[in-house]
């Protein structure tokens, strides 16, 4: 009975004794005094580290790249479109033009060239340009 | 580099810290050991040695485990000098324990190696039996065996004090 209870007044005492050893913090000067020693500051090391400069000179170039190369690319895309609509107006004139004429002053040949060649090719132009 | 071994430090510090104060009863001391391991881990990654949790406990034992016995040359020492006088410092308090109180601290300082690292590794650290076999250099048997007779052997020297 007394060997019992020395048993389980040892069991706990140990459960005790490491759950209170468990709890147990390094104190935080170990991890300055290391970082000190080793010459790894702990606020500022995303700016001293070897790496970080080239990295930030490359993401400028790139995204001074990238600009240059998207207005290069719309102001194209705007001039295809001004031109675009500069034939479709022509096309356009040409239309009321012949609208306005009989049936019998029209043939096919007559049209072809004045019409059917500029609105095809403005309509192109606008597609291309929409792309 | 620097985000890996800070990752290191975060995840170890108080395991390893934990295991110096329980094997050297000191704190400072217990601080130093860490700070001198973790050290070690960036000489060592610098040097393109392969990690594994295992090292950083072997290294901090190994540390911990050289100190006791630069304190045991100091206890002799002192012993040789106080030869003839009436005060002569406890074993105990002088190469042990100066800072852990209570009997199970005592208890588990008396403890031979690698009975004592087992059971604080195991207990307090949590470690597996394989990380602890690794830290050892024992076999994963040994290790069970081993922490088997650390743990009887505290718990019979404590119902001797307790009975």
């Amino acid at each position: 009975m007394r060997k019992q209870r020395v048993e389980n007044q040892v069991t706990e005492e140990l459960t005790h004794y490491f759950e209170q050893a468990r709890k147990l913090k390094c104190p935080p000067s170990m991890k300055q005094n290391l970082y000190q020693k080793i010459g790894l500051n702990q606020g500022s090391n995303w700016l001293n580290s070897s790496w970080f400069k080239p990295a930030l000179a490359f993401s400028f170039v790139a995204v001074f790249s990238l600009g240059l190369v998207w207005q290069n690319h719309s102001q194209t895309q705007q001039d295809q479109l001004a031109t675009a609509e500069k034939d479709m107006q022509i096309a356009m004139h040409y239309m009321q033009k012949i609208s306005a004429k009989t049936l019998q002053d029209v043939n096919t040949h007559g049209i072809k060239p004045a019409i059917i060649v500029p609105v095809s090719k403005s309509i192109a132009q606008m597609s291309m340009a929409q792309i | 580099m620097s985000i890996w071994y800070r990752l290191q430090v975060n995840q170890n510090q108080h395991g390893l810290y934990a295991l110096a104060y329980q094997m050297l009863g000191n704190q400072l001391e217990a601080e130093d050991v860490v700070q001198d391991t973790f050290i070690k881990l960036w000489q060592h990654k610098e040097g393109g040695g392969k990690f594994e949790k295992a090292w950083l406990y072997k290294v901090t034992r190994n540390q911990c485990l050289d100190i006791i016995r630069r304190r045991k040359h100091a206890y002799e020492y002192q012993i040789a000098q106080a030869v003839g006088s009436d005060v002569s410092p406890s074993a105990t308090d002088v190469v042990l324990n100066d800072e852990l109180s209570g009997e199970i601290g005592k208890a588990i300082n008396q403890l031979d190696e690698p009975y004592q690292s087992l059971l604080v590794m195991r207990e307090v650290n949590g470690l597996s039996y394989q990380v602890l076999a690794d830290a050892l250099d024992l076999s994963l048997s040994q290790t069970k065996v081993y922490l088997h007779r650390a743990r009887k052997q505290l718990k019979e020297s404590l119902e001797k004090t307790y009975a």
